[in-house]
């Protein structure tokens, strides 16, 4: 992660309190690459996993795993989320059924270039078939380095095949035209040594010519590797939040005025503190292309970080990344979908796995006793219960989805915003399902109040990408009011 | 070796470049029509079989030199780290290991740097190395037979020379596909790579091989590889199985039809048969002219040809896409593409490629006659 810059300018009469410097550093999420995914194929109900490769091109690995045993074949095939390589689809393959889980099938898809691919999953089964697109940004993270065992293995076979070349351009010198039996003279050694040394100083140019091209070509492959967007920001003193996004140079394809609404929003900003015990929730405005603003409630003084999530109409997700320091706000009251938590405030008591709310609700982790592991995905359920312990009854779609979570790491270098349909972005999940909707919970846009009653529990499927401590921020909405609750979890 | 015969281990060098060429052809084609392959992919294994035939045929040499009882072929043997053997199988035994060195390297690259999809890439030049070294050895493996051969031996040697020449020849433009194509034709850059190589290899071959039309038949060998891939690749059914998938392929995509090589290498054959007493300078420029001129008069137009709607048939072979085409490639539209940026620089760029063309045929003139002398 790029150390952000932290500057602070005062002037224009002092009306600029605090200016940070952001660097952005990571794609959609942070450090949590993996795409999971819940949803229906056709009468099938698949948990997907998709592990981008590091390097674009390259392989991706597939796990799909189905709920229900009537599954007899899952196909699976890469293709671009937009434009002309989206319309026609490459030979689908077939995935593995698993000997250990019959249920989980696995495959590995090519993935050829950066931007936003989806795989498709075709299944087939005793209730007929079905498909299920899942968005998967591709973003070259960085190359890879050799390791030590094949560098000297490379360095061996260079000096080999170097060391030959000239024993026997120096051998063809000297030997290739005698004739049979002939021995050599001093005249052919010498010829010989000659062409040795020329040979030598040929194979010292053509290695060195090597290690120059292989630097360009790295240095090529560097420009192609994902460059988060950079943002500036600052607030104002009557607490208004602005973030000017800069694209410092990645795909042509990349711009700043293509965002698309991600459940109702341009921009998801999440506001933390260090410790992890505040967060807000906001949705700024863009004001003009590539600039946000919001007017923030009231923020003590501190230091916080910025998570601000985006989609490109390409359907690739970035997280813009930063840090803020301001004196306290006093600022304007929460409006519309804008929520915030904090620890001190929002729980009447914490214990393991359950947040007791000061008004008598409760938001409960329901998990087995078995360890949480890494890259495996992860069925996470938190129940909303009633001040007398019974079910909630009264839970809203929250900007269409019946919960968030966001799972940070406690060094902030793992962010993923998840939601019960998976770690894809719902718009990127429109532009792959146009017509279908998503995720294992009734969706439906819009905020307003829903008659509809929702299950008294949540679930969203995500798989820690490193062991750490994180802590999981869950959001809910009953009767109107934002609920959140916090649990943390040590990931071995 | 004194038997009227070619030794077996001669027509197993000539076997594995021809299997070399087979199979990057048929790889470069496969990726063009299905797009993903694995390890043991049909063009892969041809690949490998270069290695595995070449490795043979250069391994009993080297071995049963080195530790067997022939002192005859011993005194024809050149040594090198202690090991004996004729000097083409050394050659032959190098390029094997830049084969195999190619493979971790090109592994490590594609996880690196992700899949190259170019040809023109480190770990393929070390791969390409590799070809051309048992290329090369084979080469002066059959040329050492061959200037020691009897009279009644020699002509059957001299066929299997030119016709590995013309593998040479073959290999060499499978490396400059990316140059060649025939919306390329019309830049002085293309004919600056084909030239490089060109003349030298026809050159140096045709002195070293003392046939009359040997240019015209390595020339002819190149032709004749590419026609028949041209017209036989189609005839199998492939798929895409890697995206994006920007047009719809049901059968093997070739390569374009061949490049009119043939031409200015008939022409070099007449210049070469009536010019043998000149200064090899002299002959290096007449004959480097020459190639140059008649290429670009027969090239020129009928790239013209190609582009037009005439050449859209199986014979000529112009409708032929890639799955990953996209539809604004200069290819698809039957356009040229201009890579100078003026006339100037397409004018200096065709001074380049005269210059190129002298001089590889005054190289391949010099490399002809000393490979004439090589004895082991």
């Amino acid at each position: 992660m790029k150390q952000g810059l932290l500057c602070e300018l005062r002037g224009l009469g002092g009306s600029i309190l605090i200016v940070v410097a952001l660097q952005a550093v990571a794609l959609a999420h942070i450090g949590s690459p993996d795409v999971f995914l819940e949803g229906q194929a056709g009468p099938y109900r698949l948990l997907v996993t998709v592990r981008p490769p590091h390097a674009i091109p390259g392989v991706a690995d597939v796990e799909v795993l189905t709920t229900s045993d009537d599954v007899r074949d899952v196909r699976i095939v890469p293709l671009p989320l937009t434009g002309a390589g989206a319309q026609f689809a490459p030979v689908a393959d077939r995935a593995m059924r698993s000997i250990e889980d019959p249920r989980m099938f696995t495959g590995h898809l090519w993935l050829m270039s950066a931007g936003a691919w989806q795989v498709r999953v075709a299944v087939a089964g005793d209730r007929g078939s079905g498909t299920l697109s899942v968005p998967v940004p591709t973003l070259p993270q960085s190359t890879l380095g050799m390791t030590r065992g094949l560098r000297a293995m490379l360095f061996f076979l260079m000096m080999l095949l170097a060391s030959g070349f000239v024993a026997i351009i120096s051998a063809m010198a000297r030997e290739a035209r005698l004739g049979a039996g002939e021995a050599l003279d001093r005249r052919a050694r010498v010829r010989g040594w000659i062409a040795g040394a020329v040979a030598t100083v040929a194979v010292a140019g053509i290695i060195f010519l090597g290690n120059r091209w292989w630097t360009v070509e790295a240095s090529s492959y560097d420009q192609y590797v994902y460059k988060p967007l950079d943002a500036t920001s600052s607030v104002t003193a009557d607490g208004r939040l602005t973030l000017d996004l800069h694209d410092p140079g990645w795909i042509a394809s990349r711009r700043l005025d293509d965002f698309v609404a991600d459940h109702g929003h341009l921009m998801h900003l999440f506001i933390v503190s260090p410790s992890l015990d505040r967060l807000w929730h906001l949705h700024p405005d863009e004001i003009a292309t590539g600039a946000f603003a919001q007017r923030l409630p009231d923020v003590p003084a501190g230091q916080y970080e910025l998570f601000a999530d985006l989609v490109h109409a390409t359907g690739v997700s970035e997280t813009v990344t930063g840090t803020i320091n301001t004196p306290a706000i006093h600022g304007t009251p929460l409006s519309g979908d804008d929520s915030a938590f904090s620890e001190a405030e929002g729980l009447a008591h914490r214990s393991s796995g359950s947040n007791e709310r000061s008004d008598g609700g409760k938001l409960v982790w329901v998990r087995d006793d078995k360890p949480l592991v890494t890259k495996r995905l992860t069925l996470f359920t938190f129940r909303v219960e009633d001040a007398d312990g019974q079910p909630a009854r009264d839970l809203e779609l929250y900007m269409g989805m019946p919960g968030h979570a966001i799972f940070v790491r406690r060094d902030r270098k793992v962010f993923a915003h998840v939601h019960p349909s998976g770690s894809a972005p719902m718009a990127a999940m429109e532009i792959a399902m146009p017509h279908k909707p998503a995720g294992p919970a009734p969706v439906e846009g819009g905020h307003a109040h829903h008659e509809m009653a929702l299950p008294s529990a949540v679930t969203f499927p995500y798989g820690f990408p490193e062991s750490g401590e994180y802590r999981i921020f869950v959001q809910v909405k009953r009767a109107g009011r934002v609920v959140t609750g916090v649990f943390d979890a040590a990931v071995p | 070796m004194n038997r009227a015969r070619v030794p077996w281990y001669l027509w197993c060098s000539a076997l594995a470049v021809t299997s070399a060429y087979v199979g990057g052809y048929w790889d470069i084609s496969w990726h063009r029509s299905i797009g993903r392959d694995t390890f043991w992919s049909a063009p892969h294994m041809a690949i490998y079989a270069c290695g595995i035939l070449a490795g043979i045929s250069s391994g009993y040499l080297i071995f049963t030199t080195t530790f067997g009882r022939h002192p005859a072929m011993r005194d024809v043997s050149v040594r090198i780290w202690g090991l004996t053997g004729p000097l083409g199988a050394f050659i032959s035994a190098w390029g094997g290991v830049a084969m195999l060195a190619s493979a971790p390297f090109d592994d490590w690259w594609h996880n690196a740097y992700g899949l190259d999809v170019r040809i023109i890439s480190p770990p393929h030049m070390v791969l390409a190395a590799g070809f051309f070294g048992i290329e090369l050895g084979t080469v002066m493996l059959l040329l050492a037979f061959m200037n020691r051969a009897q009279p009644q031996l020699r002509p059957s040697l001299e066929r299997v020379f030119l016709y590995v020449g013309g593998t040479v020849l073959c290999e060499s433009m499978l490396i400059k596909l990316e140059y060649i194509s025939r919306s390329d034709q019309h830049n002085a850059l293309f004919y600056t790579v084909v030239f490089l190589g060109t003349p030298a290899i026809l050159a140096a071959l045709s002195t070293a091989s003392d046939r009359r039309w040997a240019c015209t038949i390595m020339a002819g060998v190149y032709t004749a590889f590419a026609l028949a891939f041209l017209w036989i690749l189609p005839l199998f059914p492939a798929e895409p199985k890697l995206g994006p998938v920007i047009r719809q392929v049901t059968h093997f995509i070739p390569w374009e039809f061949p490049l009119l090589i043939v031409v200015p290498a008939f022409v070099t054959d007449l210049i070469l048969q009536r010019t043998g007493g000149w200064r090899p300078l002299t002959r290096g420029v007449v004959a480097g002219l020459a190639f140059f001129a008649v290429f670009l008069a027969v090239q020129w137009p009928f790239a013209n040809f190609l582009q037009s709607p005439l050449a859209r048939n199986w014979f000529f072979g112009t409708a032929y896409f890639d799955f990953s085409m996209p539809a604004r490639s200069a290819l698809v539209r039957y356009q040229f593409f201009y890579r100078e940026a003026n006339a100037s620089q397409f004018w200096r760029g065709m001074l380049i490629a005269a210059f190129t063309s002298c001089l590889m045929m005054w190289a391949g003139l010099h490399a002809g006659r000393a490979m004439r002398r090589v004895r082991r």
